[in-house]
């Protein structure tokens, strides 16, 4: 195996002499390509989206390519749209800072265990999930908040009556944060796993009591994490598109819900595209106003080199 | 010593950025440079036989449905293997307008799909037409079967393979006295108790129009503002599966949906029954036809799985167990006195039939006015 290894390196090092000298430092951005491959395949989308946003709509052949600006028109001008960007751009915040604020007690909880049987578990149970999709984890919730479901059943035994729960708002938040959740642990705990335990020793040893101790010092140290886990269950949030549709019911829709609609239910590709763009850009400038204003999360580990 | 042209970190990225650009373009560019292909000719010489043939169905009991009914006897009867494609009738449309414009093999040999979406790929010129010296059972069939004719549409692109009906389906235990009259579904003790497809097909504005006074496209407020009303009493909009789901769980004890759902309901236990109000009922269509781009041979014996599907034989048992009535004249259906399965003249006097051109045509609308009283 070992003999494999050296083998490769030697055919590296009998490459590297036919690249110019001149090159040498720059071999590392050689490195980027993957992502500017995949960066690239993102743009090419986007062109296309971008393209069909500004054509014609036409009820025989989908889409004339006649320049037009009527789908933006459209959709920035009808209350209607406005309510379900609102409200994508609404519930993805609620969902993302509800998953945070479980994430991080669970991820605090997970990192700081001292019984590594209880950390175990808590890891597994983070983890399986992942192994389920979306689709099936959402569909538990509609047995779960359904008319007959466990929910309503409580609800009946204790007022009386059934929980009305399922296709609202309501339950689009408990299945986007149940989805969510495991991602911002994710994103959580390296970042407490980065504070010293001392640093909270130090703390409650000047008098400060443990919840003191978190808002004053683990909380603000864990703002890199934070911010990524923002970051990520909120534009996956605003992307949702199962959670709205199984637990909203057509009542509380999203962006992606009405995109799929426009474009499979009525091929309406124009409107769809320019729906796509408005919700990136929307999306796009949240987060850029976010790591504007408090930071980078955790790129600031490269930033200064930590 | 060489002097090294100083490349940093920001210039890399910009030239990076601009190749993703130039990239970006290239790829727009081709794909608008596409040509479309030429069309596929079909010959009356019997072509070999290839070893499957793909057909996109329904998943579920429709799938099953037509694999009793067309396939088995397709099989029996030519040695050639019949292979589902379930994806959404809407979606496969999105896959064909990239490969068929392009040249390319369409992932399906023969497409069941709705009669507005038939309509539509056929105007593309997404289908091969059909002959009745290839398809004899064509000459077998009701007068419904034959496509709507227009700008596009000649002979026979496609067929319409049966009807069926947007009926009311409700739940006995729920709803104790079947509703007469659609207005019925307005009161507030149904709130938060209907269910509708997700883009209202079926019910807005067909239904509603005809409730609200109003003509379809010319005056459609009424009907609108009768939506608009109804809102509170709709406790979700879905698909076919969905609606189903609704019936047997409870979610909507009342639903504007296909009979179809509701049998299912049935079989899965579900008391659930339907009824055609007084003010009638939407009828529509599904429809079969043979893709464009496919090799000779696939193309011929694609020909004869519909021929099969058309046939007396095979429309008795797909559409017995759809529980929709069949288009060929000598098929025999075992629920043709329920109005909610049109297949005399009375029945056909409550049905609420709007032409294919015209939802063509408006159908874009009609969803994203649906989808704004919704939201």
């Amino acid at each position: 195996m070992a003999s494999i290894e050296w083998k490769a390196i030697d055919l590296l090092l009998f490459l590297k002499k036919f690249i110019p000298k001149t090159f040498y430092g720059k071999i590392a951005y050689f490195l980027l390509l993957p992502g500017i491959v995949t960066v690239g395949f993102l743009a090419v989308g986007l062109v296309y989206l971008g393209s069909y946003s500004i054509f014609k709509f036409d009820p025989y052949h989908m889409v004339v390519y006649t320049l037009t600006s009527e789908n933006y028109v459209l959709l920035l001008t009808n209350p209607a749209y406005l309510t379900i960007f609102v409200r994508t751009l609404k519930i993805s915040l609620i969902a993302s800072a509800s998953s945070i604020v479980l994430g991080f007690f669970y991820a605090y909880f997970t990192v700081r265990t001292r019984s590594s049987i209880l950390q175990k578990i808590l890891l597994t149970s983070l983890f399986v999930p992942f192994f389920t999709g979306d689709v099936i984890r959402v569909y538990g919730w509609l047995i779960v908040l359904g008319k007959n479901g466990f929910v309503s059943y409580v609800s009946k035994m204790i007022w009386g009556h059934g929980a009305e729960l399922i296709f609202t708002e309501t339950a689009v938040v408990i299945g986007l944060t149940q989805v969510l959740l495991p991602l911002a642990v994710l994103m959580i705990a390296p970042a407490i796993t980065a504070i010293r335990r001392d640093l909270e020793f130090a703390a409650m040893n000047l008098g400060a009591n443990e919840f003191r101790t978190l808002v004053y010092v683990v909380v603000p140290l864990s703002k890199p994490g934070l911010i990524a886990a923002f970051v990520t269950t909120f534009t996956i949030g605003v992307t949702a598109f199962a959670e709205p549709d199984i637990l909203g019911g057509g009542r509380a829709d999203f962006a992606a819900n009405v995109v799929f609609k426009f474009m499979f239910n009525a091929g309406a590709y124009p409107q769809a595209a320019a729906f796509c763009i408005l919700i990136t850009l929307v999306a796009s400038l949240v987060v850029f106003v976010v790591l504007k204003r408090i930071g980078l999360g955790t790129m600031m580990y490269t930033r200064t080199g930590r | 010593m060489m002097t090294q042209e100083k490349v940093g970190r920001r210039g890399y990225l910009k030239y990076a950025g601009a190749g993703i650009v130039v990239v970006a373009v290239a790829g727009a560019g081709a794909y608008y440079a596409t040509r479309p292909a030429e069309q596929t000719t079909v010959t009356s010489t019997i072509p070999p036989k290839p070893d499957r043939l793909i057909v996109r169905a329904w998943g579920g009991g429709w799938q099953d449905a037509l694999a009793e009914g067309v396939s088995k006897p397709f099989t029996e009867k030519y040695g050639i293997k019949v292979e589902y494609d379930n994806t959404e009738d809407n979606i496969l449309q999105a896959k064909m307008r990239e490969l068929i414009p392009a040249g390319k093999e369409p992932p399906v040999d023969v497409n069941w799909t709705t009669t507005t979406n038939a309509f539509r790929e056929a105007i593309w010129g997404f289908a091969t037409p059909m002959s009745e010296e290839l398809v004899p059972s064509l000459t077998e069939l009701h007068d419904a079967a034959k496509p709507e004719t227009m700008e596009g549409i000649v002979g026979w692109p496609f067929v319409n393979a049966y009807t069926y009906t947007y009926a009311l389906a409700y739940r006995t235990d729920i709803v104790k006295e079947p509703p007469e009259s659609w207005m019925d579904i307005w009161d507030s003790k149904w709130s938060k108790s209907i269910g509708m497809y997700d883009d209202g097909i079926g019910f807005a504005p067909d239904v509603t129009t005809k409730l609200g006074g109003g003509s379809i496209p010319d005056n459609m407020e009424p009907g609108w503002e009768l939506l608009r009303q109804l809102k509170p009493n709709i406790s979700f909009t879905g698909e076919d599966p969905d609606l189903t789901t609704g019936l047997v769980e409870g979610h909507a004890p009342i639903e504007c949906t296909i009979p179809t759902n509701a049998i299912e309901a049935q079989r899965q236990g579900a008391p659930v029954a339907w009824t055609v109000p007084k003010e009638g009922v939407s009828m529509q269509n599904d429809a079969l036809y043979v893709s464009k781009n496919l090799p000779e041979s696939r193309t011929y014996w694609a020909m004869k799985y519909v021929d099969v599907a058309m046939s007396a034989e095979g429309q008795t048992v797909w559409c017995e167990y759809l529980g929709c009535p069949p288009m060929n004249k000598n098929a025999t259906f075992s629920r043709k006195d329920d109005p909610a399965f049109p297949t005399t003249a009375a029945h056909y006097e409550k049905m609420i039939i709007i032409p294919y051109s015209t939802r063509v045509e408006n159908e874009k609308d009609w969803f994203a006015r649906f989808e704004e009283i919704m939201a």
